[in-house]
Parts: C-alpha cells; structure tokens; sequence
C-alpha cells in the first residue's frame, strides 16, 4: 500500500478517535448536568465512566495523528481532518438524536470548505 | 409569568453557552501559541523521546498542559448545556483566531486563498448560530427555567 494512502486511512482513523471522544464526553456531560454550577457537575463527571472512554479516544486520536503526520505533509492532512465536522454532524444525529436543520448543514458544509482552503494555503 | 421565566431563563442559558464557546476558542489560540512556542525551544536535533522528555522540562509546556485541563472543563460545561453538531462546528472559528495571532506575534503571512478560507468558517458559524443549541432533550428548558425564576422572586 502506497504511503499517502496508508496515512489518509491514519487521518480517518484519527478523526474517528476523535468523534468518539466528543460524543463520549457530550453523553457525559448530559448525564452529569444540573443546575448546581460547575463545581457539582465535575463532582458528577468524575463517577462517568464515559469521560475515560472519552480521554482514552482522545489518546488513540493523539496517536493515529502522529502516525498519519509521519507519512502525510501537513497541507494535505490537515484540510482531511475537516472530514470531523461531518462525522461529528452525522453522528449527533444518529446517536444523540440532536435536530440537524437545514441552516446548521449548511454552515457545516461552509466551515469544511472553509477549512480545507486554509489547509491548502 | 411562566413564559417570561421560561424566555429568561432560555436567554441565561444562551449567554452561558456563548460565554463557553467564547472561552473555548480563547484558550484554544492561547494553547495553540503556547504549545509552538514551547516546540520552538526543543533542539531539532533530538530525537522522539528525548525531546518529549526535554518538553515536560519548560515551563512553557507546563503552561500547555493546565491550559489543556482548563479547556477540558471548560468544554464539559459547555456540552452540558448545547448540542454536540452546535458547539463543535462553532469551534471552527479557532482556525481564525489563530490565523489571526500568527499573522500578529509569528509574522506569517496572509494568502488571498486563506482569506477566503477563513471567510467561508465565519460565514459558517453565522449560519449554525442562528439555530437552537439545543435540540436533542424538549424538557430542558423546563428544568433550567426555576432557576431564573428563584433569581426574579
């Protein structure tokens, strides 16, 4: 396997992670929140199991990244990590049942556009 | 009067998850610049471990590191509060501000093609910020609205 193509799969596999971690740390935060202030909601995340699921992806992220880094120059993976503001949409979606109106898809799809020109340049 | 608590207490909320995302990004830039100064001062020369070990050594990358804890906790109480697909893309506008600090303190640089790029993520975010933060759980704003109303009485 060519090495751009091992190090795009590393980028996806990267963002992935990293998707995971948000949705791991969102499923947490809805668990633990109340109207008590910051202090009662870290009391409450620090018995959520899912915020060390969540570190942990962050870690494997941190990882794939570096491994993606080694065989990709940056301009290249930095816009396909844009691929996690759709990852992130979708999976909100699917999972958390959050509502994805028209208007947010579109500023989604702006922001990926957006991110892949400032990679590029 | 329940609906105006209920108005206020959506507002507070509001300003809460604004306030968070505004933090959000400021740290983020602040780590961003903190983390490359910090790799600036590690010697090329070194390799992998050596140089991580030579990292934990500055303080510079210390300061990285609570900045990292400060962001974590930060971003807790702003998922607590919004949507996932809301906060995330919003975040975006990091790429603008730290373009904006390394064009200020690294003296980097500002192509015609970045420009457009950065314009694209602040007209993104204008349009993700017109729609609710939050969609996922109706009873919410129930919940949140006896706090304000304790505030009123």
């Amino acid at each position: 396997m060519n090495a751009r193509i091992l190090g795009l799969i590393y980028v996806t596999l990267a963002v992935l992670f990293e998707t995971l971690g948000q949705l791991a740390c969102k499923h947490s935060a809805e668990n633990a929140r109340a109207d008590d202030g910051i202090l009662g909601l870290l009391r409450r995340l620090w018995r959520e199991k899912s915020v060390a699921l969540g570190i942990l992806c962050f870690a494997v992220d941190a990882g794939f990244w570096t491994l993606a880094l080694r065989r990709l120059e940056v301009s290249l993976a930095f816009p396909a990590s844009s691929l996690g503001f759709v990852f992130v949409v979708v999976l909100s979606r699917l999972w958390l049942q959050e509502q994805v109106s028209s208007e947010r898809w579109i500023g989604v799809s702006l922001i990926l556009g957006g991110v892949v020109l400032v990679g590029l340049s | 009067m329940q609906s105006v608590a209920e108005n206020i207490a959506i507002t507070h909320q509001r300003r809460t998850v604004w306030f968070g995302l505004a933090l959000a990004i400021a740290l983020d830039t602040i780590t961003q610049m903190c983390w490359k100064s910090a790799v600036e001062h590690v010697p090329e020369s070194l390799g992998l471990w050596p140089s991580l070990a030579y990292a934990f050594s500055l303080p510079l990358f210390h300061l990285t590191l609570l900045l990292f804890l400060l962001q974590f906790v930060n971003w807790m109480t702003v998922l607590a509060h919004a949507d996932l697909s809301y906060a995330q893309p919003i975040t975006a506008l990091s790429y603008v501000t730290v373009s904006a600090a390394s064009i200020i303190f690294f003296h980097e640089p500002l192509s015609s093609l970045r420009l457009t790029g950065l314009v694209l993520i602040l007209l993104g975010v204008w349009f993700i910020s017109r729609t609710d933060h939050r969609t996922a759980d109706s009873t919410a704003t129930q919940q949140e609205g006896t706090f304000p109303a304790e505030v009123l009485q």
